[in-house]
């Protein structure tokens, strides 16, 4: 008898739980999701160095440098994902410098930038937004010639 | 006991409720890759000056011209040899083709004792699409001198440039 009552209980609570569950809807959580790569281009060593900007907008601004060759570039794009129905706001991390290698030296990215800087929405009914990060590229004079690369987290947080 | 049970229950069914908001994450990280390419810088050094040889002096203007084989063919002077091209090596990434740009008509003259002589109609060996087949390659230039006629008899020289750019 003890045991059948425990079993009809805990039936309940089950019962009770199943449409709490179903009352909570989706739980309130955030993702990012790298889409594409932050591509500086390709470049002449140049005899006194030089910088290349990505803004975060994928417009590229050179100081002292030649574009040669098959020369794609653009800024990094992520999609950001709020799930839940709270608040859609979130707080974007970026390096403040990445370090590229290649295979004899060494770049240095700073003045990195998101867009949207700072904070974003994820707007409803979508709760999807784009983040975009650019940077500008410091290349050394008589930079060694080759591939550099790197990889650079980007990090968002709900707010609350 | 019968509290306890409903008690044990109660937190069974909380944490039924609680436990997937628990899982949801309030924050994400992911990376992306930034990348540069740099490409060595081409570099061009002058390995021959352009000779138009010995020309002898004549009542009428004519022209002596030298082509990138550095042969020269003559327009009403009579040449006595001594001719030949230009000639220019290049270092560069090996993966890359280059151009050549040459002087414009009328910018180029060579100074003697006379009055100058403008040598103008360059010519490259290769123009455009030049390969730097393990890094390096070389080219000729030729031109056309134009002699006056009664040219002051003498040595005549001039500088050009060239320049050479990765397309």
């Amino acid at each position: 008898m003890r045991n059948l009552t425990l079993t009809l209980l805990i039936a309940a609570a089950v019962a009770v739980a199943g449409p709490l569950w179903a009352q909570t809807s989706e739980p309130q959580g955030i993702e990012i999701r790298n889409l594409t790569s932050l591509s500086f281009g390709s470049f002449v060593s140049p005899a006194a160095g030089g910088q290349v900007t990505v803004g975060p907008d994928g417009s590229r601004m050179l100081s002292g440098v030649v574009p040669v060759g098959s020369d794609a570039f653009g800024a990094a794009s992520f999609e950001v994902r709020v799930r839940g129905t709270g608040n859609p706001n979130y707080v974007i991390t970026i390096p403040t410098s990445i370090t590229l290698t290649g295979p004899s030296g060494s770049m240095t990215i700073d003045d990195v930038q998101s867009l949207p800087s700072g904070t974003g929405k994820a707007n409803p009914p979508a709760r999807l937004d784009t983040l975009t990060v650019g940077g500008t590229l410091n290349i050394n004079a008589l930079q060694p010639s080759g591939a550099y690369s790197a990889t650079f987290p980007v990090t968002v947080h709900l707010v609350n | 006991m019968k509290n306890f049970k409903a008690l044990v229950i109660t937190a069974a069914a909380m944490a039924f409720v609680i436990a997937p908001a628990a899982l949801a994450q309030s924050s994400s990280t992911d990376s992306a890759t930034a990348n540069a390419t740099i490409i060595a810088a081409i570099q061009l050094s002058n390995a021959a000056s352009l000779e138009f040889g010995d020309i002898v002096q004549d009542t009428v203007a004519g022209t002596v011209t030298v082509d990138t084989a550095g042969a020269a063919t003559t327009s009403g002077l009579t040449h006595l040899g001594g001719e030949s091209a230009a000639e220019f090596d290049v270092t560069g990434d090996s993966s890359k083709t280059f151009a050549v740009t040459l002087p414009s008509d009328g910018s180029v003259s060579l100074a003697g004792p006379g009055p100058a002589m403008g040598v103008n109609s360059f010519s490259s060996s290769c123009s455009s699409g030049c390969a730097l087949t393990g890094g390096s390659a070389s080219f000729t230039v030729g031109a056309t001198l134009s002699v006056a006629a009664n040219q002051t008899a003498g040595s005549y020289t001039g500088t050009f440039d060239v320049t050479v750019a990765y397309e």
